[in-house]
């Protein structure tokens, strides 16, 4: 038979660990949600063009929801969607139309029509400017993107 | 910072000291370290103080940073893109540390709260005890002195806190005040293009005391890169033992003297080099 006292004392030590455990727990668990937010993956379709207005040799720019550019092309009837962000390091690349190509000027990263890198840091590291999928259903060219809600 | 600059009294001036005194107290940091390693000063005892310097500098440099980040012009929102995607390239930790100081997974206004806790609250409190440790240990063990080889060693000298150095102090602050108000006036410091997450400037460059590390990002992979600035970084601070261990492998010539000229010579060639297009 435990003692009275001593049962009360392992009481006393019982609840003021489960009262830190909660008041600490919580504070400990709000933090964590603040520094790591919880991170959705989003797909959309967004409405890019109609094909009559993206003939072979034709290229068009596009804002996507979210603020992004896309660049649409029409590569011998093949349409292509490439984003403006550099994978470098981030920055947004600029369509150099005498130089057919396009051109970051954060480091000097410069990529194809077809977005492969070909000089600069992004060769070095064989990147590439990203390609979104895009599907044609009717007269209409649609993106399919990917966000972080 | 519009309102700051044009609409308070005097925060013209006050803003114009503020970007002023952030050059040059970078410049002075680099300078101040450039002579404590040419003369050999971090050596044994003062390997902590060295250490703590050269922690202050990258505090400094930290300063730099989050301070023009701040403005949210063009350049702020570009130099915080890429030091963002830089620090997510460091192998390991990079993402987590990325999304800590980014505030979530992009620029937003998250990152300029961020920069500003950081600005004001963080590197104050970090600069604040690394220069405390620093001035303690300049107190314990010293301020050394450059004596040459034929020169007789110099007896201890001491001067009184009250009023020598107190004054000498003071003098400094008035020409550094009238300095800086000389800057504010002549080169007043304006505000830049607004940031535009869209599109980048076609022309872009970092503070001068970046340009090290932008041409270096032009001319290395971005691995390559962030591995030899961590490395630069980590070499910079625990130099003293890195100085012991190559002074053990080679006792007769003075390995670090050398090595302190190439680097020197690499950072002033990498500078000029961006700073020339």
């Amino acid at each position: 038979m435990i003692p009275r006292q001593a049962r009360r004392s392992l009481l006393r030590w019982v609840a003021l660990g489960f009262a830190l455990l909660a008041s600490y727990g919580t504070g400990a668990a709000y933090a964590v949600r603040f520094l790591f937010p919880t991170r959705r993956r989003r797909e959309r379709r967004v409405f890019a063009c109609f094909t009559s207005s993206l003939p072979p040799g034709a290229s068009l720019k596009r804002r996507a929801p979210g603020g992004r550019e896309v660049l649409l092309t029409n590569a011998a009837g093949e349409i292509r969607a490439l984003s403006n962000i550099c994978p470098h390091l981030g920055c947004t690349v600029h369509w150099e139309e005498h130089e057919s190509r396009f051109f970051c000027p954060c480091h000097q990263g410069v990529f194809a029509p077809d977005g492969i890198a070909i000089s600069g840091p992004p060769a070095k590291a064989g990147q590439r400017l990203e390609r979104f999928p895009v599907s044609v259903e009717g007269e209409a060219v649609f993106l399919h993107l990917t966000e972080e809600v | 910072m519009k309102a700051i600059t044009e609409e308070v009294a005097f925060g013209w001036w006050i803003r114009g000291i503020h970007r002023w005194s952030s050059h040059l107290m970078v410049a002075a940091v680099i300078l101040h370290a450039i002579r404590v390693f040419f003369t050999g000063a971090y050596r044994a005892p003062r390997e902590l103080t060295w250490a703590s310097g050269a922690l202050v500098l990258l505090v400094v440099l930290g300063f730099g940073f989050t301070g023009y980040s701040l403005l949210y012009e063009q350049l702020s929102y570009w130099g915080a893109t890429v030091a963002g995607n830089l620090t997510e390239a460091v192998p390991l930790v990079g993402p987590t540390l990325a999304r800590l100081l980014r505030g979530g997974g992009g620029i937003s206004e998250n990152t300029v709260t961020r920069f500003f806790v950081l600005h004001i609250g963080i590197l104050p409190t970090a600069l604040f005890l690394l220069l405390g440790l620093h001035l303690l240990l300049v107190r314990l063990h010293g301020v050394s002195e450059f004596v040459f080889r034929d020169e007789a060693e110099k007896r201890e000298r001491t001067f009184p806190f009250f009023p020598d150095h107190l004054l000498t102090e003071v003098g400094i602050g008035v020409a550094l005040t009238f300095l800086l108000t000389c800057l504010a006036c002549i080169f007043p410091p304006g505000l830049g293009e607004r940031a535009d997450p869209v599109h980048a400037p076609a022309h872009i460059k970092p503070e001068w005391y970046f340009y090290f590390t932008f041409r270096w990002l032009k001319w290395t992979g971005l691995s390559f890169a962030v591995l030899s600035l961590g490395l630069a970084a980590f070499l910079l601070v625990a130099w003293p033992w890195v100085d012991r261990l190559l002074s053990r492998l080679s006792p007769k010539r003075d390995l670090s003297i050398g090595i302190g000229l190439v680097a020197v010579l690499a950072l002033l060639g990498l500078t000029l080099r961006e700073a020339l297009g």
